[in-house]
């Protein structure tokens, strides 16, 4: 009997999270689409909240092998 | 080349040190975004979006093969790492382009496995190691066709020796050692293998 209020309780505080966390959950994925955007091959948001300076990028991820590429060659390749 | 029509990921670019000067990133400083989403029609000929989120397991994406020899795939699989846009002078340009661009991690084909429809087995894919020049790269956002579906192939385990200690990792334990290309995700994605009879 203390097994089944146990269970009861936790799955009504589940469901009870689930609810009040479903408005958090919205993410652009499922916002409704414009019909101006599918035009486009894609969309990528235009703000430039989150910047980052590229010598520091650089100097933060130096130990890491996956920014040891040719960045130089293969970003001007994106540029040109 | 992007402004001479196109940047071919895998080719060698080759420029001349005019070339080089001529591109100045304003200030050093690139943007960073979470998500991008991509267009693409579905199998009954509508349009429809997928949405790409750095910080979720929804990275991977497919674009056209530019192989041409020995063709035996259509399509590139790639993991977005980072998704980026920066102003960016060409020449003497007095006012900056936006030029939105990815940092991705390849995939390659496992060309040992007999895959495909004739052999009954979906195609394998596993990450390019790290040694591989080509193992991560810059990509054109324009070239993705759509996102796609992979499946970790879970009998053969992880390992460490395709990549060190990397953000880019799969997890701190390692990067599966392949995955399988799930053709059979929706109807859309099996119509982009060329399975597009489909009776209702």
């Amino acid at each position: 009997m203390d097994i089944r209020e146990a269970v009861h309780d936790r799955m009504t505080h589940e469901l009870e999270a689930l609810i009040s966390s479903k408005s958090q959950t919205i993410t652009p994925e499922n916002s409704i689409i414009e019909a101006t955007e599918l035009d486009k091959s894609y969309h990528m948001a235009r703000d430039e909240k989150n910047k980052v300076y590229l010598p520091d990028l650089l100097e933060q991820n130096s130990t890491d092998p996956a920014y040891r590429v040719r960045i130089s060659s293969s970003l001007l390749q994106i540029f040109y | 080349m992007k402004k001479a029509g196109g940047a071919i990921p895998g080719e060698d670019p080759k420029f001349t040190d005019i070339e080089l000067s001529q591109v100045i990133i304003k200030d050093n400083l690139i943007f960073t975004h979470a998500t991008a989403a991509f267009n693409y029609t579905t199998y009954d000929i509508r349009r429809d979006q997928d949405t790409v989120n750095i910080n979720s397991g929804r990275q991977d994406v497919m674009l056209p093969s530019f192989e041409e020899e020995n063709q035996t795939h259509p399509y590139w699989y790639a993991r977005v790492l980072g998704i980026y846009h920066a102003n960016v002078f060409y020449g003497q340009a007095r006012k900056p382009e936006r030029v939105d661009f990815l940092f991705v991690r390849w995939f390659g084909r496992d060309v040992d496995q007999n895959s495909g429809p004739a052999n009954l087995h979906l195609e394998r894919v596993g990450f390019v190691p790290s040694e591989d020049a080509d193992a991560f790269g810059f990509l054109d956002p324009e070239l993705i066709i759509r996102a796609c579906h992979l499946i970790p192939a879970f009998a053969l385990g992880r390992n460490l020796r395709l990549l060190g200690r990397s953000t880019a990792r799969d997890s701190l334990v390692g990067d599966w050692e392949n995955y399988y290309i799930n053709r059979l995700y929706s109807i859309n994605l099996f119509g982009e293998f060329g399975c597009s009879s489909f009776t209702f």
